[in-house]
């Protein structure tokens, strides 16, 4: 059983923000139809490919992101197309765009036209800096957006430039922005019967993500400077480990076969430990120096001490853990892709078929 | 535009706890639901203090007081709209209690570990007696089942264990943990999208379920074009800055001042060439190291001197307007004491000012979508520790006062650790 299988959605956006946004209703069931100009969304180049042969049929982020949707195209600049979109927007309970503020109404399309033809649709926009204010023709990336959301700042050393996520982040935090906001939308039309416009900007669904630095930040007056907790070399890799309570401090040093050190009265207290960090490291690092990231955590983890291991991408698809919950899929050419972003007990996720290729169901749609 | 928020009609009962699955259940009461925190005077929430200052955010003026586990910065901002009640699980009434309201309830939430829920007695079986179509949402660091699954985890541990850590970091450098932890907010974002999943499911066929999330799960979602591209090549990726395989210059160059930092990014060929003429050095366009993009990565360290060479002694918002107005995406590196002024989000209205008992006025952040017909976000304070346990459990729960009192007499509520 599916959740959302009498949600019909209309999906005219390109990229990753708006993608993942209509991606997240396709896979818990919503009948989405994902249009493309005729030459294709940007993200069937964007990679990666099977061997390394681009192919727009073949890229992997095109497909991870519009699997389970059925894909026509339209060239929205002809009147035909427009027409063609404008009825099959009428179908449609969400339509999902990311063109630049005020297109949508320049094509007669804008929230009051498909109000006026759909009733009751909602209108999920999405932008980089939302459809109103000053920046709203501004351009942008994912990295530009980092930098004005504040979160790029803290990301890094101190001593050198800060540094964006690796991945782009932010559309993927706005993708889910704009699903939360096009959902609670549909549970305000079954309280009231009405639709309407969810205004997303990835500035601000970045910026959300930093609610509880920015606040500190309001109440000190001082900026979060840039940096976080060092990994600690071991064997083979780099391993996070935070000692918080007295109990884990403990164990972890019987772990080592040091209890002298778990009794030492320099380390007594939380606070000593936090004042002391270097000298703790500097015990360690021998220790850690015996040890795979994997005996690590395996020792100490269950020990409830807080540790990570770095994972590379070879050792997040041999981790057994992973493997026993079965969180991979198989993408373009058998590639390993992320799966169901959570389990649902009773409305599972489900990958029902792959990506469309370009102009899949052109005939199918149109047709009908 | 109607006064109201379109989740009014919604409870949670929740024992989220620190980010991740506090932030989630803050979505819910930002967007109307009522949603009653539960903690113990025993165990409170590590975010109202414990952790270093980094990552347990910071008093107003540096000062605790007497409370400070309602000053504390890091709670309060994830808690916003909460109300805030103290159950001791450990006693069998407060057990029941909690079962009422979960009876009274649409949603369950928590974050911890999986073995915490069986060790307290309130696995789904016994949840759904007390309420048939009770939806629960577990999101600890590693889901609810495999060899993982009891282990605790923090943003710290989970964003190693996720493989982003492992691409983040300077070209030939080790790999870096993030400055905040990107893992605990995306799992909120994606637990919040569970549960109005769950309810719209449980509107049209009458029945609630169980969600299981991994923090793990949600934040290798982030990277899901390093997984794809390493199992289709082989090739492991390299740590290598702000570079990006699609875009030359992208990176945060060298302003005028002391730690100051601008964002550019060239999409096109045509994007350099005009960023190029900003810089006054048109010539560079058409130089066969930087013509293309294949160039431009292959001469990446030249080209970013170049770009670094003519930022260094410039304003960043002067750098970004100048390259706006010119259509390239620029923008200044803000610290957050300069987010708050940053005019695009006032303009909009992000930041809100909420005025809490313990600690005054301050302006909150708040989410990334707008609704035209409902109202802005339930902008309440966080709630103080147990500040609601009397009216909740009086009013809610029907008890009556004097059985209240005696509770608190016992320690199972109160409002002091």
């Amino acid at each position: 059983m599916s959740a959302l299988p009498d949600i019909r959605v209309m999906d005219l956006s390109t990229g990753v923000a708006g993608p993942f946004c209509a991606k997240l209703f396709a896979d818990f069931g919503a009948d989405v139809i994902k249009t493309e100009p005729p030459e294709g969304d940007p993200s069937r180049s964007f990679g990666p490919f099977p061997d390394d042969h681009p192919s727009p049929d073949a890229s992997g982020m095109f497909h991870y992101l519009n699997a389970n949707k059925i894909g026509v195209t339209l060239d929205i600049e002809s009147e035909r197309g427009r027409g063609l979109l404008a009825e099959l927007c009428a179908d449609a309970d969400v339509v999902v765009e990311t063109y630049a503020p005020g297109f949508m109404d320049s094509i007669g399309l804008g929230y009051d036209d498909l109000e006026a033809f759909s009733p009751g649709v909602v209108l999920i926009s999405i932008t980089p800096f939302g459809q109103t204010g000053p920046w709203r023709r501004l351009q942008a990336t994912d990295l530009t957006l980092y930098a004005a959301s504040g979160l790029s700042y803290v990301n890094g050393s101190p001593r050198r430039e800060p540094l964006k996520e690796p991945g782009p982040e932010s559309c993927f935090q706005a993708g889910a922005s704009a699903f939360i906001g096009g959902m609670v939308a549909l549970a305000n039309r079954d309280m009231t019967g009405e639709g309407q416009h969810v205004d997303v900007s990835i500035l601000e669904s970045a910026a959300s993500t930093f609610a509880p630095q920015f606040l500190g930040a309001m109440h000190s007056g001082q900026p979060v400077p840039r940096g976080s907790t060092p990994l600690l070399p071991c064997k083979d890799g780099f391993v996070s480990l935070n000692v918080r309570h007295d109990a884990t401090w403990e164990y972890m040093w019987l772990f080592f076969d040091e209890p002298q050190l778990a009794q030492d009265l320099r380390f007594a207290t939380a606070a000593d430990r936090r004042r002391r960090s270097e000298e703790i490291e500097a015990l360690l690092l021998p220790h850690l120096s015996r040890y795979t990231m994997e005996e690590l955590f395996l020792g100490l983890a269950p020990l409830r001490l807080l540790i990570g291991m770095t994972m590379t991408m070879e050792g997040l698809l041999a981790d057994p853990h992973l493997d026993e919950r079965g969180f991979f899929e198989r993408g373009p050419g058998g590639a390993a892709m992320p799966g169901a972003p959570f389990k649902m007990s009773e409305t599972k996720w489900s990958l029902r078929r792959p990506a469309p290729s370009l102009g899949e169901h052109d005939d199918e749609v149109f047709g009908r | 535009m109607s006064a109201r928020l379109p989740l009014e009609h919604v409870r949670a009962t929740v024992l989220t706890q620190a980010w991740a699955g506090a932030f989630a259940t803050r979505l819910l009461a930002d967007m109307g639901a009522e949603v009653i925190q539960v903690e113990a005077l025993s165990r409170i929430d590590p975010w109202r203090g414990g952790y270093p200052p980094r990552l347990s955010g910071t008093y107003p003026d540096g000062d605790g007081g007497e409370r400070p586990f309602d000053r504390n910065a890091a709670f309060n901002s994830v808690n916003t709209g909460k109300k805030g009640i103290t159950l001791d699980l450990n006693y069998p009434e407060a057990k029941d209690i909690l079962l009422d309201l979960v009876s009274a309830s649409d949603i369950f939430a928590e974050n911890f570990s999986a073995r915490v829920l069986p060790n307290l007695g309130l696995e789904y079986p016994t949840l759904r007696e007390a309420n048939p179509t009770i939806i629960l949402l577990r999101m600890g660091a590693y889901g609810s089942n495999g060899p993982y699954a009891n282990f605790m985890g923090n943003g710290g541990a989970i964003e190693p264990m996720s493989g982003i850590t492992s691409l983040l970091g300077y070209r030939g450098g080790p790999p870096m943990n993030s400055g905040v932890m990107h893992s605990d907010p995306f799992a909120g974002l994606m637990a919040m999208s569970a549960m109005m999943i769950a309810l719209h499911h449980r509107s049209r066929a009458g029945r609630g379920q169980e969600i299981d999330l991994s923090q793990q799960e949600t934040s290798i979602g982030l990277i899901a074009d390093s997984v794809m591209r390493f199992s289709m090549s082989g090739a492991a990726p390299q740590r290598r800055g702000n570079f990006h395989l699609r875009m030359a210059p992208h990176a945060n160059y060298p302003c005028r001042g002391g730690d100051e930092w601008v964002a550019i990014a060239a999409r096109s060929d045509d994007e350099w060439a005009r960023l190029c003429a900003v810089m006054g050095r048109p010539q560079l366009a058409s130089d066969p190291r930087f013509r293309d993009l294949a160039g431009r990565l292959a001469n990446v360290e030249a080209l970013d001197e170049i770009v670094s060479e003519w930022t260094r002694a410039r304003d960043k918002r002067e750098i970004a307007d100048a390259l706006q107005s010119e259509s390239i995406p620029a923008a200044a590196v803000l610290d957050a004491t300069e987010l708050s002024e940053n005019p695009q989000l006032a303009e909009r209205g992000f930041f809100q000012d909420i005025e809490h008992p313990q600690t005054g006025t301050f302006p909150y952040a708040g989410v990334g979508w707008k609704l035209s017909r409902s109202s802005a976000i339930r902008s309440r304070p966080a709630p103080t520790l147990g500040q609601h346990s009397r009216r909740v459990l009086t009013e809610h729960l029907g008890m009556a006062p004097v059985d209240v009192d005696d509770l608190w007499e016992r320690g199972i509520t109160g409002d002091t650790p």
